[in-house]
């Protein structure tokens, strides 16, 4: 019962200070402003940066052409001669497109035509029979780099330039169609040129695999036979990958699914496509894993039966996300990390647990300290309250304000996100592959259990204030120490997995100091997890040493407060 | 009398060094004992024990019949002190102080706070901020924090410090009022002497650890009846009454100080030497018999100090 009566006064202590108030109202409003700035940061435009770059490379190209202006050295450096016209083409052409951001999907696209513009030009050389240039050309050795093959070997062979000249304006007017749909902004226009050129891979195999098998009915020598029986099971293997890439080419032409980076059905297909070519890679071999292993950071500490199962794992990995990105597409539903705002919120809910650890270190540094600074100890030990009920009292004042304060900040960061972006997107369940199965669960499932079970770090660096608060009796030091922790702790655990002391990372709580990037494999940290499989961080390990730790802080501080001396 | 507070060979060392050696004496219900003693004496040593600030190496400390080693909780129901200078919240008003600790005692009834607050006279500044009040004001907050709960004994650590002439009157008499009233042992620890004088019925002296002397006021006082004293006369013709002095007493003996006759006598001699100075037609304005002191005792149980 007397407990209760101390916890109260602690209470009444901590709210009888006006810097309570500042702390948690500034807590408070950061909460309910931090979607609004994210919003702001991740919509906030680096036009100026995009365009004062753009406008340097092009002031940059020209000083290079100036250079070339003189004939015997542009001849002698012929081929970055073609490379700059090139980029100055392609540089004039995202600024008439008004692009304005490198995350444009027009910008990769643009870069795409400089071999294009090359090859043309190299092609131009010869057909306008430019002798100083082709001479030029034949001595760097780059005319079999660029120009197709059919129509260059045929000019070689006779010095027929009708296969050059078809080549010419079939570039010619493919240039010129890709510009068109970059100034047009018309991703309609990509899907189906990489559908056409898909089709036209497709139809190169078949070819492929009908002249091996003529070849092959036409030898008698088994051996041969053996070779293009080889050839043929390699190609099918090619046909049957673009196959099942050409279905989802067809997706993209016939839904019109957009190129840009943030649309999340732009995302899902290119994942999906990604994941499909995986399927169709084969491990190393023993050799190649060997030779491998010295340099891949990933495979160093793996012996070769450890990489095969590490393979068909994350082959495993990736056939779930094809089947889950096709679910989200064939329902609609966006994944919720992709999903416009709750990407975003979903990226950032957790900053409420350092929000309230940091309130925490402010709140709850002085709560002993402070006793024995101001003298006020004197008058609070000579009651008839054992000492660690005192403790006990103030600890709980602590932990008490700390779980009401946390519960208060995610309820206004998630009330300010629907305040911001509408409910809509919290009504999108979200999506994951267990056993093979798709669960499907509400946001909130997904993300309260993660959130408080990595909270469990405030009450860490609780303990940890309340420990320095009580040994050294300095409030400077319990507000620097576990705000040092809080800060470093994250880069101490990535130092502690580079350098490799993987059973140190393991079981030390630096690593664990955001259990949510464990769990999420989010971050520094879960990308180290994504890309160690050597390295086996746990949840409920990192859990356990939290509360651990925390608990053998709390019991030092009740040890040193019971025994210790008021001598001033 | 049960003794109150009662101290059985205290000691307490901090390192190699012993602060307090083997310190026993008790304070009776109704009592205020002075605890009297140079700086670094033992003094409040010997108060952050009785009021569990400091842990007890050997002896033991009984409050109201419990031991404090024992029954921690059990002793200090019935202690009300201040330790050096009462440091409250001053962020907090006064009687959120006094809230505060009242509800370390468990609960103590609204009326009870009203009466100690008008008892200290802080009624119509209560509920300001602490840190807007004056030394003499915290003190008096103090006292009633201390007195809050009714203790049976009250340990109060240098309570003067910082206050007014007035201060201390009042605070004087509030003490003597509840010891006299409510039976309130009450244990003051100073080195104001003359305070203590006013203040005390009984004195303990401590020197470098160890408790010299204890004595009643009455004890200091009065000494013998036939104990040879110094008397002061102040008359008017002083070579004359000198003269009548030298014809009486041994050569030496008396001598001029300060304007006034000073001479070692007993309570009958300086009787007669009144007559004779009469009698010879001087005028005699007062005579002083220079009391013995309490200083003189402080002096004489801490001759240590005398040195310096």
């Amino acid at each position: 019962m007397k407990i209760f009566a101390l916890t109260g006064n602690e209470f009444t202590k901590i709210f009888s200070k006006k810097s309570t108030y500042v702390i948690i109202i500034i807590a408070l409003a950061s909460c309910f402003l931090l979607p609004f700035m994210n919003y702001k940061s991740a919509n906030i435009s680096h036009d100026s940066y995009y365009t004062q770059n753009l406008n340097s490379e092009i002031e940059w190209t020209q000083n290079t052409l100036n250079v070339y202006s003189d004939i015997n050295t542009r001849l002698d450096n012929i081929m970055d001669y073609c490379y700059q016209t090139a980029s100055l083409q392609i540089l004039n052409l995202k600024l008439n497109a008004g692009i304005t951001s490198y995350d444009d999907w027009r910008e990769t696209e643009s870069y795409n035509l400089i071999n294009k513009y090359i090859e043309s030009y190299y092609i131009s050389y010869i057909i306008n029979d430019n002798k100083e240039y082709i001479e030029a050309l034949e001595k760097s050795g780059s005319l079999s780099e660029y120009v197709n093959q059919e129509a260059l070997s045929e000019y070689l062979s006779d010095g027929s330039l009708t296969k050059l000249r078809q080549r010419y304006d079939a570039l010619q007017s493919e240039i010129t169609a890709i510009s068109n749909a970059i100034l047009n902004n018309d991703p309609a226009y990509f899907n189906q040129y990489y559908l056409t050129q898909m089709n036209n891979d497709i139809a190169q195999i078949n070819n492929s695999i009908a002249e091996t098998n003529k070849l092959m009915a036409q030898t008698s020598n088994e051996e041969e036979k053996q070779i293009y029986s080889e050839n043929i099971t390699e190609l099918n293997s090619q046909l049957q990958l673009l196959n099942e890439l050409l279905v989802w080419k067809q997706y993209r032409a016939d839904n019109n699914i957009s190129r840009d980076a943030y649309d999340w059905r732009n995302i899902c297909v290119n994942s999906i496509e990604s994941a499909i070519n995986f399927q169709y890679q084969l491990p190393y071999t023993k050799e190649q894993f060997d030779e491998y292993s010295q340099y891949d950071y990933a495979l160093k500490d793996m012996t070769y039966e450890d990489y095969l199962i590490y393979f068909d794992n994350q082959k495993a990995e990736q056939r779930d996300i094809i089947t889950l990105y096709t679910y989200h597409l064939d329902n609609n539903i966006p994944p919720a990390q992709y999903a416009s705002s709750t990407r975003m919120q979903l990226q950032s809910i957790y900053y409420v647990i350092t929000l309230t650890a940091l309130v925490g270190i402010i709140i709850a540094a002085p709560i002993v300290s402070s006793e024995y600074n101001k003298g006020t100890i004197r008058l609070l030990l000579i009651r008839p309250v054992k000492r660690y009920k005192i403790l006990l009292s103030k600890i709980l004042a602590v932990l008490i304000l700390l779980i009401i304060l946390f519960a208060l900040f995610t309820v206004i960061y998630i009330l300010s996100n629907i305040a911001l972006f509408g409910y809509e997107d919290y009504s999108y369940p979200m999506l994951s592959i267990s056993e093979g199965n798709i669960v499907s669960k509400s946001i909130l499932e997904t993300i309260l259990p993660v959130l408080l079970k990595s909270a469990i770090s405030v009450f860490f660096i609780a303990s940890m204030v309340i420990m320095f608060s009580t040994v050294t009796k300095s409030t400077v030091l319990a507000v620097a120490m576990p705000f040092m922790f809080l800060a470093f702790s994250g880069l101490m655990g990535s130092i502690l997995i580079y350098l490799q002391y993987y059973t140190i990372a393991e079981y030390t709580i630096f690593a664990y100091m955001n259990l949510y990037d464990i769990i999420n494999q989010t971050g520094t940290i879960g990308n180290m997890i994504l890309n160690n499989p050597s390295l086996n961080l746990n949840v409920n390990i990192g859990f356990a040493l939290h509360l651990g730790y925390g608990l053998l802080m709390l019991i030092l501080s009740f040890i040193v407060f019971s025994k210790r001396d008021i001598k001033n | 009398m049960t003794p109150v507070l009662e101290l059985k060979n205290v000691s307490k060392t901090f390192g190699k060094k012993t602060v307090v050696d083997n310190v026993s004496f008790s304070v009776n219900s109704g009592e205020i004992f002075g605890f009297l003693g140079p700086n670094g004496a033992g003094k409040t040593t010997t108060i952050k024990m009785i009021v569990g600030l400091l842990s007890i190496d050997k002896g033991e400390i009984i409050i109201d019949g419990t031991s404090l080693k024992k029954d921690f909780e059990k002793a200090l129901r019935n202690v009300g002190g201040i330790i050096e200078n009462p440091e409250l919240y001053s962020y907090m008003t006064g009687r959120q102080n006094l809230k505060i600790f009242g509800r370390m005692h468990g609960s103590i009834p609204k009326e009870r706070y009203d009466e100690i607050i008008q008892k200290v006279k802080l009624s119509n500044r209560i509920d300001e901020k602490v840190k807007k009040y004056s030394l003499g004001m915290r003190q008096r907050l103090g006292v009633a924090q201390a007195l809050l709960h009714n203790p049976k004994l009250l340990v109060l650590d240098e309570p003067t410090n910082g206050l007014d002439p007035a201060g201390i009157r009042d605070l004087r008499n509030t003490l003597k009022e509840y010891a006299e009233k409510d039976g309130l042992a009450v244990l003051v620890s100073s080195h104001l002497l003359s305070e203590m004088e006013l203040m005390c019925d009984r004195f303990g002296i401590i020197d470098k650890g160890a408790l010299t002397d204890v004595k009643t006021l009455k004890d200091i006082r009065l000494g013998k009846e036939n104990e040879i004293r110094n008397y002061e006369f102040d008359v008017d013709q002083l070579e004359k009454a000198f003269g009548v002095f030298e014809k009486y007493l041994t050569p030496g003996n008396p001598k001029i100080v300060d304007g006034r006759l000073s001479a070692r006598l007993s309570k009958e001699a300086a009787a007669k030497l009144n007559a004779k100075l009469v009698k010879t037609d001087i005028k005699v304005y007062s005579i002083n018999q220079a009391s013995h002191t309490l200083e003189d005792e402080y002096i004489a149980a801490t001759k240590s100090e005398q040195i310096h």
